[in-house]
């Protein structure tokens, strides 16, 4: 178990695309850290660099106080859930999760004792002597955590570890994800594109665009607090409304006004004065689809008024999503059930 | 009177005949003549003795085949040939197919030379690496000599005749095992291999382990073709020495050629054709068999 740091990392392919650039992160020892981010956006070019399975090409990563940039991924004692599972098609399941112990040499009576340890964790002890081709997509994701975890590892990673299995399966092994690690306590990284996934195992919470680390914090604080644009629309389903409006002086308060007059919103203080600051002409307003109500005429004391036109409405059964249109933007509104 | 019963027109009967028609042809080619040369086999057919061939001996010919004096030697060379060539083409291949299988530019352009030993008819080739094994006017002596080794006498002694027909069909046929086993290589998931590499394997154990358990209905192919092709190779044996010198490379091939055709007992020659076939079938069937087991094997059933 150990400390991942991250310091200045780069990662550049060949022909110049740029897939992570400037990358600080710490893990801390014992975290669950979900490296959340659409494709694309450098967060498998990252875990594969923590791996070893891709070079670094600027800066300097650290597994407790050991710099890794130039070892092998075997040197590193780091394991890797792989997001298709890659068993060894040909061994059996016994040998798949004994294979990085036989490599080592390790003794016959330990490898047993071992693997029979994390079949026992894992609840695959009956299916041992099963081939990979036999297994389903739960017991194929269980055997893949069974291997990655028999070794013992300072840093475990998992990619993409659910994205192949059924619903129910997912909300099953998030669940197991969690107990493991409470269980192991090892610092733990998750790779996702599904936010809920993030919210639902990890601790914190690293969100990443285009290659560049846009945010790390708790779930609570990348959704009440997101730095940027882009993590305000990324977390949070139905995602985040963007309404355009032109910020005005008034009575020493600064107020945004749309271009059709179908909003006036004064600003708190503190956002007032950063848009005064930046001096620019058009800002978006974002406001999440829960946070909006449907009213007729004159709106509740205390409360804010946007004119809108009703586009569509969707009955989804527990809640409805309603689409409008303030001037020319589609705004989504989460209502009770009509 | 019910719909059923109504007999369709000749022109329909008749079709499923006419749409065997092609393949009946062509099983009466294949078969006619197998069944003609196995009948011979238990005559005293001579081509210079019309009428020998109604000439009934039994089983005579065969008890003369097992029982002739160069029986043992003939069975020793066919199958030291086909082991020998098969054992080297199949393990050099996989050599070759090892090193191209990577992202490299070497590797872009040597592949598609590898077909280039395959394009050349075997008797041509043959007759080049003769001229290359000439003692007076041969390029190969001067190249030994070049680097501190006796000239050799290549076909020409029965020390070095055997190697030297093996050596070229090495040359020939290596590069048809290292297709087969780069595009085996080739069609594997990245997945696994990289897991290897985190599981610290190295690559001696990974190839043991994965690898070749998975690399193994490829190389069933590859031993599938070279070990029929070889058990019977005529050309390059052929146009190396005819089989000599002596009878140090008179294989059941050449043995069935120079009887049946230098001298003219057919009957007698056949037997060994037909001998090499039952070897033939029967290592066939059980190599695909095999090969049947191991693919499913490396798929993880």
């Amino acid at each position: 178990m150990a400390e991942l740091r991250l310091e200045h990392i780069y990662k550049t392919y060949k022909g110049g695309v740029e897939a992570v650039k400037d990358l600080n992160l710490t893990v801390k020892n014992g975290e669950f850290l979900a490296l959340l981010g659409p494709s694309g956006c450098g967060k498998t070019s990252t875990l594969r660099m923590i791996v070893g399975l891709e070079s670094i090409t600027r800066g300097e990563m650290y597994i407790g106080d050991r710099l890794v940039n130039k070892l092998e991924p075997n040197a590193r004692n780091v394991a890797l859930a792989f997001e298709t599972y890659a068993l060894y098609p040909p061994l059996r399941v016994w040998e798949n999760i004994a294979f990085c112990l036989r490599a080592k040499s390790i003794p016959p009576e330990e490898i047993h004792r071992r693997v029979m340890e994390v079949a026992t964790m894992l609840d695959i002890a009956n299916i041992l002597e099963r081939k990979p081709s036999e297994l389903g997509g739960g017991e194929k994701q269980r055997v893949s955590l069974a291997r990655a975890l028999v070794r013992d590892p300072d840093v475990f990673l998992m990619d993409e570890p659910l994205s192949h299995l059924d619903a129910a399966q997912r909300a099953n092994m998030r669940v197991e994800f969690k107990r493991l690690h409470a269980q192991t306590g090892r610092t733990t990284i998750l790779v996702t594109h599904d936010q809920l996934e993030a919210v639902a195992m990890a601790e914190r919470i690293a969100v990443m665009n285009f290659g560049v680390l846009q945010q790390v914090g708790s779930f609570e604080e990348v959704y009440n607090h997101p730095t940027n644009e882009f993590v305000a629309g990324f977390i949070g389903e139905p995602p985040m409304n963007f309404l355009p409006g032109k910020p005005v002086s008034e009575n020493g308060a600064t107020v945004l006004d749309a271009k059709d007059g179908s909003f006036r919103i004064r600003l708190p203080d503190a956002a007032g004065a950063k848009v005064q600051t930046s001096k620019a002409e058009l800002v978006d307003l974002g406001i999440r689809p829960v946070h909006l109500e449907v009213t007729r005429g004159e709106p509740e004391l205390g409360k804010l008024e946007i004119a809108a036109t009703v586009v569509t409405y969707e009955d989804l059964g527990e809640e409805g999503q309603l689409a409008a249109k303030v001037s020319e933007t589609n705004v989504l509104v989460v209502t009770p059930l009509i | 009177m019910t719909e059923e019963n109504i007999r369709p027109p000749l022109s329909v009967r008749i079709r499923p005949w006419l749409i065997a028609l092609p393949a009946l042809l062509v099983l009466i080619g294949i078969l006619y003549p197998f069944v003609t040369a196995i009948y011979y086999t238990f005559t005293g057919y001579q081509l210079n003795r019309p009428g020998s061939a109604n000439n009934f001996v039994g089983l005579q010919n065969y008890w003369r085949m097992i029982t002739h004096v160069d029986f043992l030697y003939s069975t020793y060379i066919t199958f030291a040939y086909a082991l020998l060539t098969t054992g080297v083409e199949l393990s050099l291949g996989l050599l070759i197919a090892m090193l191209l299988n990577r992202e490299s530019r070497v590797a872009k352009i040597l592949t598609p030379m590898l077909i280039f030993p395959m394009v050349i008819a075997p008797v041509i080739g043959t007759l080049v690496w003769k001229v290359m094994m000439q003692p007076s006017v041969g390029i190969l002596n001067p190249m030994l000599n070049a680097i501190g080794l006796p000239s050799l006498e290549w076909a020409a002694a029965p020390q070095t005749a055997l190697f030297s027909v093996v050596l070229v069909d090495v040359w020939m046929f290596t590069p048809f095992a290292a297709l087969i086993l780069t595009a085996g290589l080739r069609s594997f998931p990245n997945a696994p291999f990289e897991a290897a590499r985190v599981d610290g394997a190295s690559f001696w154990f990974t190839f043991r382990n994965l690898t070749l358990p998975m690399l193994m209905p490829f190389l069933t192919i590859v031993v599938v073709f070279r070990l029929m092709d070889s058990l019977k190779m005529f050309d390059i044996i052929f146009a190396m020495t005819e089989g000599g010198p002596g009878n140090t490379l008179m294989t059941y091939e050449l043995t069935a050629y120079r009887t049946a055709i230098q001298f003219q007992r057919l009957a007698q020659g056949l037997t060994y054709a037909v001998l090499l076939y039952i070897i033939i079938y029967i290592s066939s069937q059980y190599l695909i068999k095999f090969w049947g087991r191991a693919q499913r094997r490396a798929a993880g059933f």
